[in-house]
């Protein structure tokens, strides 16, 4: 069990601003009207927003950067191929300490989603870098951020673990539980923080409980239990659902861009314009994208826009699951506010599960 | 040092090694003796790959076709069709390429011991297999009957004549040769690879098969070797599929739950049934 503090809301913020001073502290900014995303901030100004509004995407940039090298060639490549010599690889691997500060549950959750991926088999040591230099503080979520997301139907609306710290709003204070020693660490620096009292767990366990309530609608947003998600996939290749999403989707891979648990991306080398140096660089794809599955002979395995829709699906709905035991679906519901083509996750598991229940022997 | 040093320094980035002999094999594909300047052994199975990269242009997916037995060095079969092959095809004895590797699943050839071995290729499919065709010929007491199949769109595209002639010529290797289209040179065989199944009567309950080919050719394979009586499990076979990484991360070489380069690119077809079954059955 994590222990528990609080700490008045002036005094977290001046900590925060003391952290700032020392290290990147990057948090929900708002960009325009009504459009947050996460960017470095001086001061806690983010957690007084009153109105939350879901980033557009999610903190994954700072663990798995847009575009990034993965090491600089440092002789001249051409020669080195051709006369033989020794290339100079350099690989960089980032290890900055950055705070993540204000991350909802959903993304808390799609940060361990990220860290099973990138320490499965071969151990990625870019992400994990960044990964270890990372502090969350995480904050809890007393209301749906909107109607599109279904955070409560797939079980990531609360964080029980996957933070340092995570505060809970309790009005003039923070309530700010300790999931990690890094966490105990930190808070050390923080002033006029005492123990959580009785009385202060009871406003905890009331704030929570008046949650379930709140996230109703949002948990009724998928039609059925969200760890059925992978039995519900289950035999749904043939589905004519695929074919009708299929034809609406675009394929421009918005959906992929946004999602806090696509890790999917593409290797790049450029070379400087005097052919001296140069770098690989990868750079996040996306599977809805017509090339992603073509191969240099031609063959391209998913060309079919339902084909490459039904993978992606399936990759979080069930092959994640499958391997690493979560649903890698966080329902924070982002795909849907930035889908041109108004495709909407729930909606769709939603129709496979009615056309399961139809028996459709699928055409 | 730890094995999570060496991955914090190594998972991307490639080791140097050498081109010590190249030899053309069709207008197509060019064959490569690679040593590691470093002077480590690459220490591979059959059936597995190696990334192979030029500084500025890129990465490729390339299958070792050298057995494990082979240690001075390994070697590679190349088809130019992309980028990275195609720079590849301009160096010659004394360049450098990167290397990266090796990766991936190897050819189950202890599941088939004590079996009689049908090997299929088709096209460039016979590169992945030779290392697997070499070693089963090594341990050659180990296994019943060695067949093989091998299929190809014309003459000029044959690879590895020698080892084709070398096993054509030995008593104890069944070896067929057909090409799609002839020409005036071709004295053998014409047709599809699955003909071949014709023309060998084979005892499918006690064999074990190896395919590798283009997609296309295993769905019309894989039903030949079942109406034989090759049981699934019996099966291997080898998916070609875009790799960026080679480590399970980028994702690109999905196919069904399977990441094919970490979980593949040898697979039983038991394994790859319900993934591929649409596919491959309709």
């Amino acid at each position: 069990m994590d222990t528990a503090k609080v700490v008045g809301k002036p005094a977290f913020a001046s900590f925060i601003e003391r952290q700032a001073e020392e290290v990147s502290v990057v948090a929900p900014v708002a960009r325009a009207a009504g459009e947050f995303s996460y960017g470095e901030v001086q001061d806690a100004s983010s957690l007084e927003e009153e109105e939350y509004i879901p980033t557009l995407s999610s903190p994954k940039k700072y663990l798995l950067p847009p575009q990034e090298a993965l090491f600089r060639f440092s002789s001249p490549a051409d020669a080195a191929v051709h006369e033989g010599e020794e290339l100079e690889y350099t690989a960089d691997v980032e290890q900055k300490r950055r705070i993540l500060l204000a991350v909802r549950p959903c993304d808390i959750a799609a940060i361990h989603r990220m860290d099973q991926v990138f320490s499965d088999t071969e151990p990625d040591p870019h992400y994990l870098a960044r990964r270890r230099a990372a502090i969350i503080i995480g904050l809890d979520c007393l209301e749906p951020c909107d109607e599109l997301a279904f955070c409560a139907a797939v079980g990531t609306s609360d964080a029980d673990e996957g933070f340092d710290l995570l505060l809970t709003d309790l009005g003039e204070d923070w309530l700010v539980r300790v999931g990690t020693d890094q966490g105990a660490e930190l808070l050390e620096e923080c002033q006029e923080i005492r123990d959580a009292t009785e009385q202060d767990l009871q406003r905890l366990k009331d704030v929570v409980q008046a949650k379930e309530k709140v996230f109703r609608k949002c948990q009724e947003r998928l039609d059925f239990p969200g760890e059925d998600i992978p039995e519900v996939l289950e035999g749904s290749e043939d589905s004519p659902v695929w074919d009708e999403y299929g034809d609406r989707c675009l394929g421009c891979g918005r959906c992929n861009l946004v999602c806090p648990t696509c890790f999917c991306f593409d290797v790049e080398d450029t070379v400087s314009l005097d052919l001296k140096e140069g770098e690989r660089t990868r750079r996040w794809d996306g599977c809805t994208l017509l090339e992603f599955a073509a191969v240099a002979g031609g063959e391209n395995f998913r060309r079919e826009r339902s084909d490459r829709l039904r993978h992606m699906f399936l990759h979080k709905g069930k092959y994640g699951p499958e391997r690493y035991g979560d649903l890698y679906c966080i329902g924070c519901g982002r795909c849907a506010r930035t889908c041109l083509a108004g495709i909407d996750h729930p909606e769709v598991y939603n129709a496979l599960m009615r056309h399961r229940d139809k028996g459709d022997d699928h055409g | 040092m730890t094995r999570s040093e060496h991955h914090a320094k190594s998972l991307y980035v490639p080791e140097s090694a050498e081109i010590v002999d190249r030899k053309t094999m069709t207008n197509d594909e060019t064959w490569y003796h690679l040593r590691f300047k470093s002077g480590r052994t690459l220490g591979h199975e059959p059936g597995q790959f190696v990334q192979v990269s030029i500084p500025g242009v890129g990465e490729a997916p390339i299958s070792i076709t050298s057995p494990p037995s082979m240690t001075d060095g390994f070697e590679l079969c190349i088809r130019h069709v992309g980028n990275v092959t195609n720079a590849i095809r301009q160096l010659g004895k004394g360049n450098v390429v990167g290397i990266r590797g090796p990766f991936g699943t190897s050819f189950d050839l202890a599941a088939v011991r004590g079996y009689d071995i049908l090997f299929v290729a088709g096209g460039l499919g016979l590169v992945p297999l030779r290392p697997v065709i070499h070693t089963a010929l090594e341990e050659r007491d180990q296994y019943g009957r060695i067949i093989i199949f091998y299929g190809t769109r014309s003459p000029d595209t044959v690879l590895y004549r020698e080892d084709l002639k070398k096993w054509q010529s030995d008593p104890s290797v069944d070896c067929h040769i057909t090409v799609d289209l002839a020409d005036d040179t071709w004295r053998g065989h014409v047709g599809l690879v699955t003909e071949l199944f014709h023309l060998v009567s084979m005892d499918g309950e006690n064999t074990g098969a190896f395919i590798c080919g283009p997609d296309i050719m295993f769905r019309f394979v894989l039903a030949e070797a079942r109406a034989i009586g090759i049981s699934d499990d019996m099966v291997f076979l080898s998916l070609e599929r875009r790799m960026k990484c080679g480590v399970g991360k980028c994702g690109h070489c999905q196919e069904g739950p399977f990441f094919v380069c970490r979980d593949g690119p040898c697979f039983s077809y038991d394994q790859l049934q319900e993934t591929l079954q649409r596919e491959w059955t309709e």
